[in-house]
């Protein structure tokens, strides 16, 4: 009997070690959604809190203006908080948005972002961060100015992370939204800020691994958004649906539909 | 004297039954109070019963503290009839974390101070602040509302609501800032939820 029960206990346990053994092998072996898009999640541009003005008259001025645009973003000035804080905004921008916004969008590239920053309002009530994208291609454009492969783009998110004299660094981010990374390349959706050089990001896609990874959505570590039907597509796969979308919209607004 | 064993067990069986139908009846009381009542000449704020939205993922459903105090500026450019339908928003969610209901025993107490920043805040409360806005901000085009939680060591420590302008109903204003307000308490949007529920995310739009 004492044998028999050993023998039990001894079995149960070969099993638990088989079973976690063979979910971890499993989970490492494939292209994993789970970890594999995490790794936008926080990463974010950081503004100094105590930033100089620029040196150059002229560049202090083209940024003022800037950070006009997020100017009484809250009633409440960032400051420095005693422990780790976060501002999240949710503002349901993704509400009625498509995962593929080509009619929201003034021009659609390919490119690679090559710096990123971010800045604070004037009145520090909000930050933004500014991207500087190096042309790949150029899939749409709506917009006056031309573009092509080498242009160099500014785009901006709202968002990004503070740090104060003390070295501690405070966040402030759009719930569902991660930012792009230095380096990385992407696919980005951008509309033109009133008559500025500017765009804004309304949402991207990266190529990651020959896959498209959205950089909006379950990988800002938010809940799952219409962006995220498109994870783990092929790059040529992803290409070929936005140019068709392209295409149908071109199409629209040649016959007046739009 | 003699027990009478079965009178004794039917009088218990009684007194639980009693005791438990008026808890269940108390509580429904307070939650149909906390869920739907609306500002004064407003249809029911919400006739469908609650639903299971789940946490809020962007903030990883952190909500108030237990007993949090929080003071609630409504920006004064409201109209009065819709100052009185935020107050009757926040009330309803404080009837909803009294101890009959959800317990969280988040209490609000108002002002209608024009700039906020500078009044100080007492000792052991936190803040809320109602705006009235009609910022063009890209992210806000063509929305009802939105808002901003502010979270400290893993918990809420304040939240900013901004109602659009363009919403001038006072009754979708009282729908929209409990809309709102669910998310500081850590409640997430809802699409799939019926239309007439205060967290269906399509309900912000304006």
């Amino acid at each position: 009997m004492k044998l028999y029960r050993k023998g039990m206990w001894l079995l149960t346990i070969v099993l638990i070690i088989t079973v976690v053994t063979s979910v971890v092998a499993l989970n490492s072996g494939r292209f994993s959604k789970s970890t594999s898009i995490q790794d936008n999640k926080d990463e974010m541009p950081i503004a100094d809190y105590s930033a100089p003005e620029p040196p150059d008259a002229g560049e202090a001025t083209k940024r003022t203006a800037k950070n006009k645009r997020y100017d009484k973003l809250s009633s409440y000035p960032i400051k420095e908080e005693r422990g780790k804080f976060t501002r999240v905004l949710s503002s349901h921008w993704a509400t009625g948005l498509p995962a593929i916004p080509v009619e929201q969008s003034d021009i659609v590239v390919i490119g690679e972002v090559t710096a990123a920053r971010a800045y604070l309002s004037n009145d520090k009530t909000g930050v933004y961060s500014e991207f500087i994208l190096r042309v790949g291609e150029v899939l749409k454009n709506d917009d006056g100015a031309s573009f092509y492969a080498g242009s160099i783009i500014t785009a901006q998110r709202g968002g990004g992370a503070v740090r104060f004299p003390s070295g501690q660094i405070q966040k402030y981010k759009t719930g569902g939204q991660s930012m792009p990374r230095i380096g990385r390349q992407y696919m980005l959706f951008l509309k033109r800020i009133d008559e500025s050089r500017d765009f804004s990001i309304i949402t991207g896609y990266e190529f990651r691994d020959e896959r498209i990874v959205p950089l909006d959505g379950k990988s800002s570590g938010g809940k799952r958004l219409q962006f995220d039907d498109y994870l783990g597509f092929t790059a040529s796969t992803f290409l070929t649906v936005v140019r068709d979308a392209i295409g149908r919209t071109t199409q629209n607004s040649l016959r007046g539909d739009k | 004297m003699q027990v009478n064993f079965s009178k004794l067990r039917r009088s218990l069986v009684i007194f639980f039954v009693v005791c438990l139908s008026t808890i269940i009846l108390t509580s429904l009381v307070v939650y149909v109070s906390a869920q739907g009542t609306p500002p004064p000449n407003c249809p029911p704020m919400n006739s469908v019963p609650c639903e299971n939205t789940g946490v809020d993922k962007d903030t990883s459903g952190v909500t108030w503290p237990k007993g949090a105090k929080v003071i609630v500026n409504i920006d004064p450019s409201f109209s009065p009839e819709k100052i009185a339908a935020i107050k009757s928003s926040y009330n309803n969610w404080q009837t909803a974390g009294s101890a009959l209901g959800n317990g969280s025993g988040v209490t609000f107490t108002f002002t209608t101070l024009a700039n906020p920043s500078t009044a100080s805040l007492p000792a052991g409360t936190y803040r809320a602040q109602v705006n009235n806005f009609s910022n063009p901000r890209p992210d806000l085009v063509g929305k009802a509302s939105s808002n901003g939680v502010d979270v400290l060591n893993g918990e809420v420590v304040g939240q900013e609501i901004w109602v659009n302008r363009s919403v001038t109903d006072e009754c979708a204003v009282a729908q929209t800032v409990a809309h709102e307000t669910g998310h500081g308490f850590g409640l997430g949007d809802c699409s799939n939820c019926s239309r007439s529920s205060l967290i269906n995310s399509t309900s912000a739009e304006s």
